[in-house]
């Protein structure tokens, strides 16, 4: 085949696949919902910034209800409205989302549940839009053929059971009583940072959302409750329930915002501080910062331009582009540290994140060592790309990678989770930059460029280059071979990533020794870590030996990476193991 | 690195070859590709679609280590690994002797080569030494003494555990009635601390009482009565009977059981103490089974395939209760939840049974039927009617046993009418329905109403007919049941009389359909909703029974018997996670002229009684056997032991909390399990000793991990148990690694450079030397 011809096609062919992921995505987006004047104007600030216990930490309403929501919804919103407003909706007017689609049923078991649907007599079009969507209404959920299609799949433990007990969660979790009592915004009045906090069913008694509660002796149950504040809130409550019933805005915002107060004088010194509550809030009202992979896009655009054609121009805008973007980057690491007083690498949402904030930091150090060499702009790109990947995925998998801020598990409670984690995720981040330079080369390869290879490896090649008159000057030169500055960039990461990763695999074994009481026990996430290091032996002595060291050390760069990645997803979601969390 | 290409042009050398082979880099990048082949596939096994036709469908894996029954430790530990790692370990010494030289310059080639070979030094010593297990510890027993007993008697402390023991004057009883781990301290010095409450029921002959205890704190002891509160408040005194005693003493753990092991347990019948014999070569996931008659399968179309086996499991102690028995293992299941009875049909008594499916509205249900014990079916008799015939007379008999049979009898013409009550013609239902004349009698008749389940006063439910008989002016409104004997009239609207005996009503509410096979089993016909409407049917052929109801006669048996056999639940219908919680072995024990076998459960510890078992996680299920000497023994499958150094006791065990945590039994806001342990050595109890999550305690070369917990009362303490016996050879290797990769990387070019720049220094040097040393034209 003409070369030329190959090239345009593999440049088309990766266009096509991201095109068609994109269109994939549109396609399956929820249909618009037009909010309605009540949700529109109805004030919910004070009630995002309560605090609520949940599952042992204290969080702000807004993040609690966000997660809940995912878990009925799953990447949707639920009937288009915001997660606070969906979950107090849900809660004081059940009945009114019977027959509206916001229970999220997973891709595998969607097609089965269609074909009870047809049994049941549904429309055939709203059988299409839930196929599409995978967004179903609770009353279709109790129709006997899907009933009965459930309990079918729920048989087979390996291949559908997990995908109804999902469904069965969702269902369950968007429950009006299990949402109400769930509902723990009450501190305890004389209780401890120890002591569970109240749910609005233990103050105002079971049944408080129904019509016609008595709740005038309610608060009398909670021991220590001044009975003037316990008034108080009784009437809080009950007038948010009549207004938010009637659609009254300004009633039901006047209600909150005197809830919200009143709550707080409970017991005020385990009131959590307003203003931590309001930044969790607002972290999530920012959506967790994913969304900063565009900011990577634009820095990524520039960059590439800068390696294809030199512009110094492009070089700067990048920077500055990448800049911004670590910077929001950071923030939203640090936010996430100082919400859940931990450092944010415990779970994958978390370990993705950070990881390529090592990658995209590491890139600034390189890129200052490498600044008068033709190496220049080629971490910044690649480690662009790998945030820019990572945090697309956060965005586009979100219930997949929870964004949820939890307690950390108590096996990973340890210093070593600082030290082994982080070592190891940023070893996975220069596996990803390696990759990204690789591929680069592997195109400019295919584009016809020059086999040539960095004779001395990466470091090597930085410290001799120009050592001597005489010596290899191709960093150096202003006509250098590209294909040697990336062959010797891609080795420059891949040195990193190869100490980075067998060092990680080592403390690893130190944490696992000591929490497992064995060092290493062919665990599948120890084995393809593992894997992943005996593929960048292989390569460091392919180099050795083959002529063309460039092509094989970008092809088991590629190698490697996609080793990783199958270690970091598929070992993580599909096949369990002692690493299940990370 | 040498070149290797001066070996290659040598003329071939078949005893130099090897050598060769073996100093060759290439060999060496092989060997490795294979190791990641064998690694890859070993822990991940084989991922493939579900569906082949749609790859992007869901996927499943097919786990290769499993296939050879091989566990992830014994799988990394099998020949072809072993034989990979050994040729990769000479390989590389070979390569790092032969080909590279020991200069300042290649000193991290060596450091990582010399790394390597120490770290894989360090694993064959580990992996060759390493023992791995774990054991349960329980918090107390409860020592109870009590006036006449001849001696003491030990509870453990377990919700509902009980125990009962003679003394004077009868029976007295303890039971746990309730743990609370959290007792808050009212009073006294530990004021505002918790401890470990404890209720036990008391029951002597004489009265019932609560006495709490709490650990740690025997004078807090007192008696509670029931209804009247604490018994110091009524009697003045703390306890109600100070005869009995009962002290809290530690229960401590002597063994722990070693990871994928397996063994035999067996005892005589009354005796505490197991005897084990250890089992080698058990599979880990495979169903071995000599014949597919061995099991039931959950499911028809799981397919069984026999693979016998028979392992040997010899005695290895004197005082084995089997010592004079061939013990063999010839099954295993890997998922068996239990035992099931099914009918076969190769029985040597008539015991005929139909299996049949009704189809209605879509919905197809399974039934079996029992001509001659019909309460073994799961059919309502009054529905489906099934007989046996042996001829004709038989078979018509039983057919005029369907429908619901009305019979009106006037003796005084000796007049009879039969007919079936149809519910649709009464006149309730139609209004116009006119009377029918009884031929040569003056009476007629009309059935008012039909009930097919009508409540009696006791709350017995019964079929009832109420038929109107006319003679004249005479009107009697009868109501008749399946007992002739409680039929009445009705005078007026409320009040009965017995009945008129100018008219004999008889009811007979026979099954809507009747099925009468026989005398070959094949020979069936079905009778629906009268005797009239007769038809053949032969076996898998559906026939309509109206009203949307469809009947298929799937299997029809003249002999059936019952026979139980282990049920092995299909691979589709397991659950990954449980591991072989669920696994059993069958057992068979042989002398010269005698011999059974026995499925034996599997048991995660071989504990000396009921009152260690957890429901849901320990299970206590030991398997009584009469031998042919005519002692009892009990047969129990579990795992081997290794005696712990010393005697293991739990102090304490404290829940770490985050903030309101563990409120609904989420382990989510669970921060660290911590164990207090005391072990018992130089005859007397030793300082405790802690062990938390990430913090292992280590006592006599033995390391105890927090493995598991009891999320209830935290009644005990799961601890991982292991030794590690060259880790600190393996740290040492990877270290010297590290330092040879950071050598290679980044200290070797420096030098590199360093030496570039001399020489190109001394070239530059000599050439100035050569420029001023030139000769001068004189």
């Amino acid at each position: 085949m003409n070369r030329k011809l190959l090239v345009r096609f593999v440049d088309m062919s990766l266009i096509a696949v991201v095109a068609y992921f994109a269109w994939g995505k549109y396609q399956n987006r929820a249909p618009s919902v037009e909010l309605d004047k009540f949700a529109a104007n109805v004030e919910l600030e004070p009630l995002r910034n309560l605090a609520i216990q949940d599952v042992g930490r204290i969080k702000s309403f807004d993040s609690f209800a966000r997660g809940r929501m995912r878990t009925v919804a799953g990447p949707y919103d639920v009937d288009g409205h915001e997660p606070v407003f969906a979950y107090v909706d849900l809660m004081i007017n059940p009945r009114k989302y019977q027959n509206k689609d916001i229970i999220y049923v997973k891709r595998a078991i969607r097609e089965d549940l269609a074909r009870a649907m047809e049994q049941a007599n549904i429309d055939p079009n709203d059988i299409r839009e839930f196929v599409k969507t995978g967004l179903m209404a609770p009353g279709m959920y109790w129709l006997q053929p899907v009933q009965n299609q459930l309990n079918k799949l729920e048989q087979d433990v390996i291949r559908t059971q997990k995908f109804v007990n999902m469904l069965n969660w969702a269902m369950g979790t968007a429950d009006a009583h299990r949402l109400s009592s769930n509902f723990a915004i009450i501190p305890s009045p004389t209780g401890n940072d120890k002591t569970p906090w109240l749910t609005g069913e233990q103050l105002w008694g079971m049944g408080f959302m129904q019509d016609g509660h008595d709740h005038g002796q309610a608060n009398m149950g909670v021991p220590g409750l001044d009975p003037k504040l316990g008034g108080e809130l009784t009437a809080d409550w009950n007038k948010l329930v009549e207004t938010w019933r009637a659609e009254d805005a300004a009633g039901a915002s006047a209600a909150i915002a005197s809830l919200a107060s009143n709550l707080q004088k409970v017991n005020p010194e385990l009131y959590p501080d307003v203003s931590k509550l309001n930044l969790e809030s607002q972290y999530f009202k920012m959506k967790a910062f994913v969304w900063v992979w565009i900011v990577y896009a634009l820095a990524a655009i520039p960059l590439i331009m800068f390696i294809a054609y030199r512009m110094n121009g492009a070089l700067i805008t990048g920077v500055i582009m990448l800049i911004i973007a670590f910077g929001l980057h950071t923030l939203a690491l640090g936010m996430r540290w100082y919400i859940s007083g931990r450092i944010p690498n415990a779970n994958m949402f978390e370990a993705i994140l950070a990881s390529v904030w090592f990658g995209v930091l590491g890139s600034f150090v390189l890129e200052y060592l490498v600044r008068k060499t033709n190496m220049k702009g080629l971490f910044y790109f690649g480690s662009a790309i790998c945030a820019m990947v990572a945090m697309m995925c956060q965005q586009f998998m979100p219930t997949v990678l929870r964004s949820d801020i939890d307690n950390v598990m108590p096996v990973l409670d340890d210093i070593w989770l600082y030290i082994h984690t982080n070592m190891i995720i940023w070893s996975y981040a220069l596996i990803g930059i390696a990759a990204i330079i690789a591929l680069l080369y592997l195109r400019y390869r295919l584009g016809g460029g020059d086999p040539g290879a960095a004779r001395i490896g990466g470091a090597g090649s930085l410290i001799l280059d120009g050592s001597t008159p005489k010596g290899d000057r191709f960093l150096i030169d202003e006509r250098g071979s590209t294909g040697k500055v990336l062959d010797a960039a891609t080795m420059v990461i891949l040195e990193l990533a190869f100490v980075t990763l067998w060092a990680g695999l080592v403390m690893g074994a130190i944490w696992a020794d000591h929490s497992w009481g064995r060092p290493w026990g062919w665990d599948p996430k120890e084995v393809f870590a593992l894997c992943t290091f005996v593929i960048f032996i292989i390569l460091v002595h392919v180099r050795f030996k083959v002529r063309d060291k460039g092509l094989w050390t970008a092809i088991l760069a590629v190698v490697g990476c996609a080793v990783m990645l199958f270690n970091w997803i598929v070992i993580n979601f599909k096949i369990s193991g002692l690493h299940s969390y990370a | 690195m040498q070149n290797e290409s001066t070996s290659a042009r040598r003329p071939f050398n078949p005893l130099r070859a090897p050598y060769d082979l073996i100093s060759s880099v290439w060999f060496g990048i092989f060997l490795m590709f294979l190791l990641f082949i064998y690694m890859s596939i070993a822990s991940a096994g084989i991922l493939h679609p579900l569906d082949y036709s749609k790859p992007f469908g869901p996927w499943t894996r097919w786990i290769v280590r499993e296939y050879f029954n091989k566990t992830e430790m014994e799988v990394f530990a099998w020949w072809p690994f072993t034989l990979l790692m050994a040729l990769f370990t000479l390989n590389m010494i070979v390569v790092t002797l032969r080909r590279i030289r020991l200069t300042v310059l290649n000193l991290g080639v060596w450091l990582i080569h010399g790394g390597i070979v120490v770290l894989t030094l360090g694993s064959v010593y580990y992996f060759a030494n390493k023992l791995e297990g774990d054991t349960p510890v329980f918090r107390r027993s409860i020592v109870i003494n009590v006036p006449g007993a001849e001696a003491p008697s030990r509870l453990v402390v377990r919700p509902q555990n009980k125990v009962f023991v003679p003394g004077d004057g009868g029976e007295y009883g303890f039971s746990i009635s309730s743990i609370n781990p959290n007792w808050p301290l009212l009073s006294g010095e530990d004021k505002g601390k918790t401890a470990c409450s404890v209720n036990v029921a008391v029951t002597t002959p004489t009265q019932t009482f609560i006495r709490q205890m709490l650990i740690g704190y025997p004078q807090y002891t007192e008696d509670i009565i029931p209804g009247k509160g604490r018994a110091v408040k009524s009697t003045g005194k703390k306890l109600l009977d100070e005869s009995i005693e009962l002290a809290f003493a530690y229960e401590p753990q002597t063994k722990y059981y070693i990871a994928d092991s397996a063994a035999l347990y067996v005892r005589k019948v009354g005796e505490s103490e197991w005897v084990e014999r250890p089992i080698e070569g058990l599979p880990h996931y495979a169903d071995r089974i000599t014949q597919r008659s061995d099991v039931w399968v959950s499911r028809d179309d799981e397919n069984v395939e026999p693979d016998p086996m028979d392992i040997p499991v010899p005695k290895v102690a004197e005082n084995d209760p089997l010592a004079s028995l061939d013990v063999h293992v010839t099954g295993r299941l890997h998922y068996s939840t239990g035992d099931q009875t099914r009918w076969v049909p190769n029985g040597t008594k008539l015991n005929p049974m139909m299996k049949v499916i009704l189809d209605g509205g879509g919905h197809q249900s399974e039934f079996s039927m029992f001509a001659l014990n019909p309460q073994l079916g799961d059919v309502d008799p009054s529905m489906v009617g099934y007989h046996w015939a042996e001829n004709e007379q038989q078979r018509i008999g039983y057919g005029q046993t369907t429908g619901n049979l009305l019979s009106i009898r006037v003796p005084d013409k000796d007049k009879t009418v039969r007919f079936s009550v149809d519910p649709a013609k009464t006149l309730d239902q139609n209004k116009d329905l006119q009377f029918t004349r009884i031929e040569d009698t003056d009476w007629s008749y009309r059935v008012k109403s039909y009930h097919r389940s009508f409540p009696m006063g006791n709350g017995r439910r019964v079929p009832i007919v109420v038929v109107e008989l006319q003679s004249g002016d005479r009107l009697i409104k009868r109501w008749v049941t399946d007992d002739p004997n409680r039929s009445q009239d009705l005078i007026g609207d409320q009040q009965f009389s017995p009945p008129d005996p100018a008219v004999d009503v008889v009811f007979r509410p026979g099954a809507l359909v009747t099925i009468v096979a026989g005398p070959q089993p094949e020979n069936i016909e079905v009778f629906v909703g009268s005797p009239d409407d007769r038809r053949p049917v032969k076996i898998g052929e559906m026939f309509d029974l109206g009203s949307g109801i469809r009947m298929k006669i799937m299997e029809s048996y003249s002999h059936v018997q019952p026979e139980t056999r282990p049920v092995l639940i299909a691979k589709q219908d397991r659950d990954p996670k449980a591991g072989n919680v669920f696994s059993r072995i069958k057992l068979e024990l042989n002398s010269d002229n005698w011999s059974t076998t026995k499925w034996l459960p599997y048991h995660r510890y071989p504990f000396p009684n009921e009152q260690y078992a957890v429901p849901g996680r320990f299970v206590y299920r030991p398997t009584r056997c009469l031998l042919p000497d005519g002692t009892q023994v009990e047969l129990l499958f579990s795992r081997r032991s290794e005696m712990l150094p010393a005697p293991m006791a739990l102090e304490d065990f404290e829940l770490k909390v985050h903030t309101g945590g563990f409120v609904s039994g989420n382990t989510a806001s669970v921060r660290d399990f911590v164990s207090i342990l005391r072990p018992y050595s130089d005859g007397k109890w030793q300082s405790p000793i802690t062990t938390s999550l990430n913090s292992p305690a280590e006592f006599a070369d033995l390391y105890y991990f927090q493995a598991e917990w009891d999320p209830g009362e935290m009644a005990f303490t799961g601890l991982g148990v292991g030794n590690r016996d060259g880790v600190y050879t393996q740290l040492l290797g990877t270290c010297i690694a590290v330092f040879g990769m950071i050598y290679v990387f980044y200290i070797k070019p420096v030098i590199k450079r360093r030496r570039q720049q001399a020489v190109w220094a001394e070239v530059e040097q000599n050439k100035k030397m050569a420029v001023t040393k030139e000769p001068v034209a004189v």
